[in-house]
């Protein structure tokens, strides 16, 4: 069996699977790719009874596509005809590359795709709540009224982004940066922050969530059914205690091993199931009712963290998936 | 008030005026301002080490941590 590991020539997730890979079968058969590199020349054969040797794992890093073609035209009054050709075909090329990326990456046989990456997390929400695992109430809306309506002055929020990076740009002599961190706020303050637009203001979305009270976060590693569940004590810290990726690297969050009750387990199995991804870091809250909360999924997450804290052999469990 | 605070301050008013133009989320983004040669040298040096199997680097190491480049060696 041959194994194909995609990632980033810095990521040290994939140099302690490589070790337990080069432990357990000395690394024979493995090939790693930085970046995962579609082949110019492409084929697709697809006969019956095809068996797959190969076993993938995307862990991270660019797709590199051949979507863009040099303008070979000779003669200028053909330009146009060029483009418009060129247009059409290019829907062509993507369509066969993406049935590439999902042949080579068959669900039972891999571990994440690189389609992954898009994961949407509104789509994934409200699939969380179908799977029935509670969420808080979320609204992911352009409309100004839908948004006031939604709002209840004296409760708190979170705004949240949908899909987006950090924004930078120089500024005169000086280098800016823009994101958009999760931040709690009440619902007066929300809509005093809006007060000034337009209603028929038509630029982005605001996503915004019912703010639910913690006792722990929950950071959970997924892996084709097996759950590696770690509990964030980060309400103690005025720094984390919105959101635990607030790092507080001086004074960190006590982490431990915890076991997710066996109806929850159920329901995420679901949930991944129904997205299609066979691994990835789930985040959750557990309440001061005693409720557990979904809130998102990151298929390719750091998972070293959740496994040096928690002693769990998650590497190991990738390498002998991957050599099997 | 420093530079970078007065920077700051006006790149903020400057969103404000342009309310019109930007997304929705704008009032609630977290912005920051660097001195472009400090951000230059904030940018961490290029320590990585080539560890010469399986195209991996490391960008810094533990003294503790054997790599497999090291066991092959063993």
């Amino acid at each position: 069996m041959k194994s194909n590991i995609f990632s980033e020539a810095t990521d040290s997730s994939t140099n302690d699977v490589l070790d337990w890979m080069y432990f357990l079968a000395g690394g024979k058969q493995l090939e790693r790719q930085n970046d995962f590199v579609i082949p110019e020349k492409l084929t697709i054969t697809i006969t019956d009874n095809q068996t797959n040797k190969v076993k993938n794992w995307y862990r991270r890093g660019k797709v590199i596509r051949h979507t863009k073609r040099q303008n070979t035209v000779q003669n200028p009054k053909m330009q146009t005809a060029w483009e418009n050709i060129q247009k059409v075909f290019m829907v062509e090329q993507r369509f066969v590359e993406e049935a590439f990326i999902n042949l080579k990456f068959p669900y039972n046989e891999s571990i994440n795709k690189p389609i992954d990456n898009n994961v949407n997390k509104i789509y994934v929400l409200k699939m969380a709540e179908q799977s029935g695992l509670r969420i808080p109430d979320s609204i992911i809306s352009n409309n100004i009224p839908e948004i006031r309506l939604f709002l209840e002055n004296e409760k708190e929020y979170i705004i949240k982004d949908v899909a987006l990076d950090p924004v930078v740009f120089h500024f005169e002599d000086y280098i800016a940066t823009t994101i958009l961190l999760p931040t709690k706020l009440t619902g007066k303050e929300i809509i005093e922050k809006i007060k000034d637009y337009d209603i028929n203001h038509n630029n982005g979305f605001l996503f915004v969530q019912k703010y639910i009270s913690k006792v722990i976060e929950l950071r959970i590693f997924y892996l084709k059914g097996a759950f590696y569940s770690m509990a964030i004590f980060s309400q103690q810290n005025e720094q984390t205690k919105v959101d635990f990726r607030n790092y507080d690297r001086e004074k960190p969050n006590r982490c431990i091993p915890f076991q997710l009750p066996n109806e929850i387990e159920r329901k995420l199995n679901n949930l991944m199931k129904e997205i299609k991804i066979n691994c990835g870091s789930i985040d959750m809250i557990y309440t001061p009712e005693g409720n557990y909360v979904f809130l998102e999924v990151n298929p390719i997450g750091q998972f070293q963290w959740l496994s040096h804290s928690c002693n769990y052999d998650i590497e190991k469990q990738i390498a002998q998936f991957l050599i099997n | 008030m420093d530079n970078l605070e007065k920077k700051k301050k006006e790149l903020t008013e400057r969103f404000n005026m342009e309310k019109a133009n930007l997304p929705l989320s704008m009032p609630f983004w977290k912005i920051s301002i660097y001195n472009k040669e400090s951000k230059m040298n904030d940018k961490p040096k290029s320590h990585s080490i080539k560890l010469g199997k399986y195209k991996a680097e490391l960008r810094s190491i533990s003294p503790f941590y054997k790599p497999y480049s090291k066991i092959f060696l063993i």
